[in-house]
């Protein structure tokens, strides 16, 4: 039972950054297509952006599902691959899918710089949200220590 | 017996017993200044060495074999994870996922992380993340100051 609650909690996480994702990318798009006088977003580029957005949540959850596997990453490195993971899948996607034409390089360069801005503006706020429950963490941790080092004493 | 103190200023403590015929006397000075340290036996290249569990950073079990970390070395332990978090609890170890124990007085700082997860970053430079299956009970021994 706990290991399903755990996927369900998993899951959840991944299909609430999925939903953000997916609304940046595609807003993004719609935004694009608009400034440059284009057609209206085609609904099948809306569902692969969908999946897009889904596979980038994913890649990013993988980054903090083993801690084997990030015990000598530095939180640096972390908080880049963070961003770099869903911008490589958006690059790979748009180019797969054809979501623009060779012709439109202007746009292209537009709508990947909103988005890498976007994916970095997310992260850093992350970071801020998180900050206040770090410097909690951190007092409690040199309480801890200072405590047991007067008990050993 | 002869008892020679000597004060230092800087370094870890010792005290040296030497002796002819290990006495009850001796077992029980033994026991007396290792009262607040437990002593586990690691193994380095098939050599045997004590370990004080103050030196040990985190324990981590792989394909069943179970290693104890210190600055310096690593080293093959005997005991199962489940074993050490059991004698090490009430020393600062707390189990942080299913296949570490950590060593709370050997974590340099923390950052908490998206979907409830911390971040500790021990004192060697090594990361380490708390699973958020054993966060709360995290919280709850900084916040109790457990032993």
């Amino acid at each position: 039972m706990k290991k399903w609650s755990e996927m369900l909690k998993t899951e959840m996480d991944v299909e609430m950054f999925s939903a953000t994702h997916w609304i940046a990318i595609a807003w993004c798009y719609a935004f694009i297509r608009w400034i440059f006088k284009e057609d209206g977003v085609n609904f099948f580029i809306l569902t692969q952006m969908g999946i897009v957005a889904y596979l980038m949540s994913w890649g990013q959850k993988l980054l903090f599902v083993n801690a084997t596997l990030y015990k000598k990453i530095t939180q640096r490195w972390r908080r880049v691959l963070w961003v770099c993971i869903p911008f490589t899948l958006l690059i790979v996607a748009q180019y797969i899918f054809h979501w623009f034409s060779k012709k439109e390089w202007m746009e292209v360069a537009i709508y990947d710089a909103m988005l890498l801005f976007f994916f970095v503006v997310v992260e850093i706020l992350i970071h801020l949200i998180y900050k206040e429950d770090t410097k909690v963490l951190n007092d409690l941790l040199q309480e801890y220590q200072g405590e047991n080092h007067k008990k050993d004493i | 017996m002869k008892v020679q103190l000597r004060r230092i200023f800087e370094g870890e403590e010792k005290a040296t017993i030497e002796y002819i015929t290990f006495t009850e006397d001796i077992k029980k000075a033994t026991m007396l200044l290792e009262k607040n340290q437990i002593t586990l036996i690691g193994k380095w290249e098939g050599e045997a060495t004590m370990l004080s569990h103050e030196q040990i950073l985190y324990f981590e079990s792989v394909d069943e074999k179970v290693f104890a970390y210190t600055m310096q070395k690593e080293y093959r332990m005997d005991q199962t994870l489940s074993e050490l978090e059991e004698l090490l609890e009430a020393k600062g170890f707390f189990r942080c996922s299913k296949a570490f124990i950590l060593n709370i007085h050997q974590i340099a700082s923390l950052q908490s992380e998206i979907g409830s997860r911390i971040d500790a970053k021990l004192k060697n430079g090594e990361h380490l993340i708390i699973s958020r299956h054993y966060v709360k009970a995290f919280r709850e021994i900084l916040r109790e100051g457990r032993l």
